[in-house]
């Protein structure tokens, strides 16, 4: 392919996938996956939520190194690199809560508000917010800040509805799964926008993987169906590699903008 | 603007249907939970003041036997009133400790029953819950929140517990049942759950000083 041609594609071939079912299946599954890791180092290995913390951080900077290097939609690196923020986005809530005293009605206000100011910021610079077009380092670093503050935002937001009403796992799971069917039918119907509905799901669907995850792993005496972390975790594994190897086969998910 | 509206009441409504159809609001139960603590111990209460009336008559015996009731409904109730209010539950539980002792001493202390007696039908009557006691709350003996009522972080006190039972500070005729609270709290744990899994931590490092 002549050079010249090459490095138009280069510039504008989308780096993120599309938003399709799989797409939002491994997003939940995610979700999941990143809190058990979270939990099984700072509890399990007994590493503390503080080293936790950091090794995960520069786990993700590695994986984020890896993601920015790829000029298109690679399976792999992307859904490594939206695990591993799942668990720092988690992780800086737990810290904030945990370590700092900061209360759930704070981070979430805090979060809300740090998450407009990248859309402001995103939008002032490149005059749209749109998924289809991150062709760009400098768009892709907007996209992957706002990732990360949905992930912290959907944990406190969770965590505070958890907390404030004491539901269950499995009404929390129904609570957050009638809010994404409401957008998804807002999106579908009443024609929402497409950019504003994406941002809204991708904050609704961290606590509803975090209780549905909780609902199967945790011990019946607590509300759950016994699975336990271990058994959860490997399905929701399997389930990510398994589509991820589907997705990478068959090229779904790429958008040639 | 219109579609912030459209997005906020695609959000706000199903959030309201699904707090109406709850069977029972559940933002009563947690006013009526936060407000009670364990909720009602009255049952409990009555069967103190029959073991205190039979301890007043000096007959050990039968204060013991009535005492044993307590014991078995309180171990009954004990999953439901822990997961409400471990620190609660704790308070109580440590109370009747007490007293269970003072009557089973092979020659019961009458001034010693009555105090235990006493104390734990206060106990019972207002337990310490974790919640604005002003103070941090013992379990077991163990500090478990900061002064604020705030739970410590579970990771520190279960790095303690391990340190613990790997340091083999704890009796060899304990290491299973501390390993057991161990394992307990790092499940706990896991769940984001500090209050209970410091409850478990708590029992395993008391441990540690017997």
């Amino acid at each position: 392919m002549p050079p010249i041609t090459a490095s138009i594609r280069h510039m504008r071939i989308n780096r993120v996938p599309q938003v399709t079912a799989e797409f939002w299946l491994i997003k939940l599954m995610a979700v999941t996956m990143g809190e058990t890791a979270a939990d099984y180092l700072a509890v399990n290995m007994g590493l503390g939520l503080t080293a936790t913390s950091l090794i995960m951080a520069g786990i993700l900077v590695v994986a984020l190194a890896l993601q920015f290097a790829q000029r298109r939609y690679v399976p792999w690196s992307y859904w490594l690199a939206v695990v591993l923020i799942s668990i720092v986005g988690t992780l800086i809530t737990d810290n904030l809560v945990d370590n700092f005293g900061v209360s759930l009605v704070t981070t979430t206000t805090g979060f809300t508000l740090a998450l407009a100011a990248t859309f402001a910021f995103w939008f002032a610079s490149e005059r749209t917010l749109s998924i289809h077009a991150i062709f760009t380092g400098r768009r892709e670093g907007f996209y992957w800040l706002a990732i990360l503050f949905t992930f912290a935002l959907g944990t406190a937001a969770g965590d505070l509805v958890a907390e404030q009403f004491g539901l269950g796992y499995l009404s929390t799971g129904i609570l957050f799964g009638l809010i994404i069917a409401s957008l998804t039918f807002g999106y579908a119907l009443l024609g929402l926008d497409p950019i504003l509905g994406f941002w809204l799901a991708y904050i609704f669907t961290r606590p509803l993987g975090a209780s549905l995850g909780d609902l199967l792993s945790q011990p019946t005496e607590y509300g759950g169906t016994g699975f336990g972390t271990i058994l959860t975790s490997a399905i929701f594994l399997a389930v990510i590699v398994l589509t991820v190897i589907w997705v990478s086969a068959t090229h779904r998910g790429e958008e040639i903008g | 603007m219109k579609q912030l509206l459209l997005a906020t009441a695609l959000i706000v409504l199903p959030a309201a249907a699904f707090f109406v159809l709850m069977p029972q609001s559940p933002k009563a139960v947690a006013e009526s939970e936060a407000a009670s603590g364990l909720g009602d111990l009255t049952p409990f209460e009555a069967i103190v003041t029959d073991v205190q009336a039979i301890a007043a008559t000096g007959d050990f015996v039968a204060a013991e036997k009535r005492v044993s009731d307590f014991e078995t409904a309180w171990d009954d109730a004990e999953p439901e009133l822990r997961a409400r209010d471990a620190a609660g539950w704790g308070s109580v539980d440590d109370a009747a400790d007490a007293a269970f002792a003072a009557l089973r001493a092979g020659d019961p202390d009458k001034v010693k029953v009555a105090e235990t007696l006493g104390a734990l039908q206060s106990t019972l009557h207002a337990p310490v819950t974790a919640m604005g006691t002003g103070v941090a709350t013992l379990v077991a003996g163990i500090v478990v929140t900061d002064v604020t009522g705030h739970a410590i972080p579970c990771e520190e006190m279960l790095k303690d517990l391990t340190a613990a039972i790997d340091g083999g500070k704890i009796a060899a005729a304990n290491q299973a049942q501390a390993t057991e609270y161990q394992s307990k709290a790092t499940e706990r744990c896991n769940a984001d759950d500090d209050k209970r899994a410091d409850e478990f931590s708590a029992h395993g490092l008391a441990l540690a000083s017997k």
